[in-house]
């Protein structure tokens, strides 16, 4: 009698333990400061992108002034500043 | 530019503007820009293509009056709209995708499908908030056809006022 309770013990111990554990590990999956965050740098230093680097105006009448909007992000770690833009 | 110095995560917007002058044919030009980055790739290029035409009859399979936009204001009462023609000269029914407008200074108001040989009316209208400004801008429509002909026309607005 006394062995089995001690195995109904042993039993419920083990069940916990198991339950504390996925508690645990579904817990930190969810965290959001990670490895695999995405709202985190990757880059040492200041980085520029360009999520799109090309425009087609396609026909324009001869002296006409036209414009498009290129849009710049900073992903680097340090703040990037842009110093100027050369004429191409 | 909007800013000059972006904290990791931030944009800005970059205006390039391209006068056509005198050009005619495929003209392309690729501003570079300089920032303070290190890394061996830090030289970013954006690129812009435009087929300049002399011609404003010449265009195909759309052509598109008046050929510059001008909203200008010459004095009372107050010019805000400007009425448009797209013309389909092919022999085949056209689908038209607008690109991209100044959507901040201004409603845009066109069919979408122009049959062959047919015309369609559209319009521009000044915002509120635009009808006291001067600006430069375009609006650049696509063509539903195996190349994807682009055709962009310019919009200018000046405001004279009347010398007393």
């Amino acid at each position: 009698m006394i062995e089995m309770k001690k195995n109904v013990v042993q039993f419920w111990s083990l069940l916990s333990m198991i339950c504390l554990g996925l508690v645990l590990l579904f817990s930190c999956s969810d965290d959001a400061t990670g490895p695999d965050d995405e709202t985190a740098c990757k880059f040492d230093g200041p980085r520029l992108e360009i999520p799109d680097t090309a425009f087609d105006f396609g026909f324009v009448p001869q002296y006409s002034k036209i414009s498009h909007t290129f849009t710049l992000r900073s992903i680097g770690c340090d703040t990037l500043l842009i110093d100027k833009v050369l004429p191409g | 530019m909007e800013k000059d110095q972006l904290a990791f995560g931030e944009e800005t917007r970059l205006e390039i503007i391209f006068a056509a002058k005198s050009y005619s044919n495929q003209v392309t030009r690729r501003p570079l820009i300089v920032t303070n980055e290190t890394s061996p790739d830090s030289l970013h290029h954006v690129r812009i293509n435009a087929f300049v035409y002399a011609d404003p009859d010449s265009t195909d399979p759309i052509v598109i009056t008046p050929y510059r936009f001008n909203i200008s204001q010459y004095g009372e009462p107050v010019r805000d709209q400007l009425f448009f023609q797209i013309k389909n000269v092919s022999t085949e029914d056209v689908e038209l995708t607008v690109v991209e407008y100044p959507t901040d200074l201004m409603t845009l108001t066109m069919p979408t499908a122009v049959p062959a040989g047919g015309t369609i009316d559209g319009d521009i209208k000044l915002t509120a908030s635009a009808i006291g400004l001067e600006f430069e801008k375009s609006m650049t429509v696509e063509v539903k056809d195996p190349v994807r002909s682009r055709f962009t026309i310019p919009i200018m607005r000046r405001i004279y006022t009347a010398s007393p």
